[in-house]
């Protein structure tokens, strides 16, 4: 097959799409169902109806541009991301993979070629999440993860704009059932890393198999402030030292237990935070994760079991509140294929590995056979204005992502 | 042991006058340096020395002293001394417990018609707490030659006011120099604890031995961002080189004892992280330290271990860490022979006492530089200070403020009246 795909045209679209909510530094700012995400959203419709796709869009916003396969009964494949981004996000992440899954049907429409199945190109709304919580929140109501009613009474966490009246405002409150994409053949996702690893090492494609048990939480550990010049150190009960202890401790168990899994402590604050003053309160993010959920488990009830008795031995009170919890996703191993199938012919250096973060593909696979394919970017830089791939990276993702695309859409059912 | 019949009731109506300037609505006490309420406060103590006939010099930078001649002026003068000035939200006690304990005995003294054979001095010192101009202890500090005059009356407040202005705005502005309080023949201070050592120990008053050497510490450390979902082994966290070097601070102050059994005082009580966003390991964080200790040794070594440690963890983990000294101030001994004197007087009285160091700056830590000094503290309810709800007993007062006066006319020479 020697589609004429355009790597020149995608990166320009790209670019393209970037001018809408540009921010210093080279980024984007254009949150879900904002007045910049709807022209987001008319662009990408313009140059959907320009190559003759059908776009359709369901009540929660979610965008479907679908191009009929030779069978129309046959169920069909999706490829999608989203074109929305965080406050200080960058041009990448989302677009591109929108716009790599625009430019195969493009090439398929150029060249005439017709797939047995139909393609549909899918604008998922507010995977980020900055705006409307949680992340992903459009995917998770067409795949029946949360109720419709639920999406639409969300609010935004910026000027707490019902999600229902955001969609009308910006004139995408489509008519279309959500339901419709959750049942489809398959689900492809191309997206950046948003790691170091690819480009660490050389390679060129990421094929995911799956993504991380996740939990995050808040952590309070509570002492009693005092004078740090009058009180002798027996006498103190030091949330700081104590939380010090607690990270030592909990690091610990992540590399004897699981050291593939993740620790990461991101927010961190003393109260009264004072020089000369024994902290009384410290609060801080802990966010374990590992491939297994029940290494997962394992994980917590250790550091829970350590942070309570460094806090017995302090005299301390520690909570640890969960408020993010991900099951560990295994993506499709016959799609996996598909795709390993797709980088061996076109010459790229692959590899398997995790997604760290979490994808509208995550919900998906709730659903369908679904998978992810990354490409690196610079110093896995992501969620910043500075997020940059090359374009050697986007042609390479966008080679393998339109083989396997099209393989599935013309495989035997 | 002396015979003057100081009145407990009556400091205590004092303090509870004062606290009437600058009081708070939760029972605390604004009355900042260099403000128009730290102006009523010392024009109440001007008129209260007056009464007793003290005669009342100020010096150029307001430190406020009141003389009561000795039979033999031309001795060096025995001086009582502490400050009217609060924290914004500060107590009733702090401060000024020391300087109207030393009204009272002075008080008791002209009742009784008595006589010392030194003069006797009554300090009120400008800008104790440094809250409204930094640093703190700035008119004894100047008077002991530790800043110059020229560099307090300059201070700028963070409100954009001078100091040398306001002073001369409120009406405290002396002509007299303030080095000559460093011919003063011994300075004796009562204050609070701020700490709850005593009231824990059920004990009345604590002979203060010492100040602790301290040095404080900035540490940056400087790692790489990292997202939460990337891989342990090739990340640099800030945060996570930070944690066992905040440990490292407590455990080097309970390793390092003195061969007299004193143990230190370690603390990590700002941290900053920076990016502090929901799912990025931090790339930088900044702390600062601060070690206390009653031995210099001591205190080198504990240094010594910090920086080592500092340099084993910025390897092992690929990050840098820079520790610089920001701030020192030496172990400051007090005076034998004084010490002595209050721990008499408190034996004598059945009184329950301790040695104990003094961990914070104080006027007497300054004052020890030059002349030789003693403090005694009173204990405080719960070791709260700098606190509206700052609180003592009118039993720890009197028992404070008859130790000040033992070991203060022991070393005047109280003429029996």
């Amino acid at each position: 097959m020697n589609l004429p795909l355009s790597p020149d045209r995608l990166w320009d679209r790209l670019m393209e799409m970037a001018a809408i909510g540009p921010i210093p530094g080279g980024g984007n700012n254009r949150q879900a169902l904002s007045a910049l995400d709807g022209e987001a959203r008319r662009l990408l419709q313009r140059w959907g109806e320009q190559i003759g796709l059908t776009v359709t869009t369901d009540r929660l916003g979610n965008m479907a541009l679908r191009r009929e396969g030779r069978d129309p009964a046959r169920k069909p494949v999706l490829v999608g991301s989203h074109l929305d981004t965080q406050p200080t996000g960058g041009k990448f992440d989302g677009p591109y993979g929108v716009l790599a899954g625009l430019e195969i049907l493009h090439a398929l429409q150029e060249s005439g070629t017709v797939t047995e199945a139909p393609i549909i190109l899918v604008n998922w709304t507010g995977e980020e999440g900055s705006r409307f919580s949680p992340s992903m929140i459009g995917c998770a109501g067409a795949m029946g993860i949360l109720a419709e009613a639920d999406v639409l009474d969300r609010r935004a966490h910026d000027d707490g704009e019902r999600y229902g009246d955001a969609l009308k405002a910006t004139g995408w409150d489509g008519t279309a059932e959500p339901a419709l994409l959750a049942d489809a053949a398959a689900y492809f996702e191309a997206h950046i890393e948003q790691g170091p690893v690819l480009e660490r090492e050389g390679y060129d494609i990421g094929i995911v198999t799956g993504g991380f048990a996740t939990e995050r939480a808040l952590v309070t550990v509570t002492g009693e402030t005092s004078h740090a010049g009058t009180t002798p150190m027996e006498m103190r009960r030091d949330a700081l030292a104590g939380t010090a202890e607690m990270m030592v401790a909990a690091e610990a168990i992540l590399h004897r237990i699981a050291p593939e899994g993740r620790m990461t402590v991101c927010r961190f604050m003393v109260d009264p935070g004072a020089d000369g003053v024994v902290p009384g309160e410290v609060r801080f993010s802990l966010d374990y994760r590992h491939p297994s959920n029940a290494t997962l488990n394992q994980l917590l009830s250790e550091a829970d079991a350590a942070f309570a008795a460094i806090a017995a031995r302090r005299k301390l009170s520690v909570i640890r509140e969960p408020y993010w919890t991900f099951r560990a996703i295994v993506f499709d191993q016959g799609l996996g294929d598909t795709l390993r199938a797709a980088a061996e012919r076109r010459g790229a250096r692959y590899r398997d590995m995790l997604s760290g973060a979490g994808h509208d593909a995550y919900h998906a696979a709730a659903r369908m056979p679904a998978v992810m394919l990354f490409i690196p970017c610079h110093g896995g830089v992501s969620h910043h204005p500075s997020e940059s791939i090359s374009r050697e990276w986007s042609e390479k993702g966008l080679r393998v992502l339109a083989e396997a695309v099209i393989a599935t859409a013309n495989s035997k059912d | 042991m002396h015979n003057l019949p100081l009145s407990g009731a009556r400091l205590w109506d004092s303090l509870m006058e004062m606290a009437k300037i600058g009081g708070t609505e939760k029972g605390g006490n604004n009355r900042q340096t260099l403000t128009d309420v730290d102006g009523e406060g010392r024009a109440l103590f001007q008129k209260w020395g007056e009464a007793v006939g003290l005669t009342l010099t100020v010096d150029r930078l307001g430190n406020m002293v009141f003389r009561r001649e000795g039979r033999n002026p031309s001795l060096p003068p025995v001086a009582i001394g502490s400050h009217l000035d609060t924290q914004p939200t500060g107590g009733k006690f702090d401060g000024v417990l020391g300087v109207l304990a030393g009204l009272e005995i002075m008080r008791a003294l002209h009742e009784a018609g008595a006589e010392t054979e030194a003069p006797m001095l009554l300090i009120n010192w400008t800008n104790e707490e440094g809250s409204r101009f930094s640093p703190p202890m700035m008119g004894s500090g100047g008077a002991m030659g530790l800043f110059t005059e020229e560099e307090i009356l300059t201070k700028t407040a963070f409100d954009g006011a001078v100091f040398g202005e306001e002073l001369r705005r409120i009406g405290w502005e002396g002509t007299a120099d303030p080095a000559e309080l460093r011919k003063v023949g011994h300075y004796l201070e009562l204050h609070i604890e701020q700490g709850k050592l005593l009231e824990d120990a059920g004990l009345d008053v604590g002979i203060v031995t010492h100040a602790l050497g301290q040095t404080w510490f900035e540490v940056v450390v400087q790692g790489e961002e990292a997202h939460g979902g990337s891989p342990m082994a090739g990340r640099r966290d800030a945060l996570m080189a930070a944690a066992p070097l905040i440990s490292f601070v407590e455990d080097i102050t309970l390793g390092t004892v003195s061969p007299s059994g004193e143990a230190g005082r370690g603390t990590v009580g700002v941290i900053d992280t920076y990016p502090a966003s929901r799912n990025i390991a931090p790339s930088r964080v900044f702390f600062s330290i601060d070690m206390r200790h009653g031995d210099p040794e001591c205190l080198v070594r504990m240094e010594a271990a910090l920086m080592a440690r500092a340099n084993e963890i910025a390897l092992a983990r690929g990050v840098g860490i820079a520790v610089t000294r920001f701030w020192h101030s030496p172990l400051t001994p007090f005076d034998p022979t004084l010490i002595q004197r209050a721990r008499e007087g408190a034996t004598a009285r059945g009184l329950k006492w301790r040695d104990i160091p003094t961990g914070i700056g104080h006027d007497a830590v300054y004052m020890a530089r030059k002349v030789p000094t003693v403090m005694i503290f009173c204990p405080c309810h719960g070791g709260i200070s700098h606190n509206e709800a700052e609180s003592i007993t009118p039993e720890w007062a009197m028992a404070g403020m008859q130790v000040l006066a033992d070991a203060a006319l022991a070393t005047a020479g109280l003429v029996k009246p």
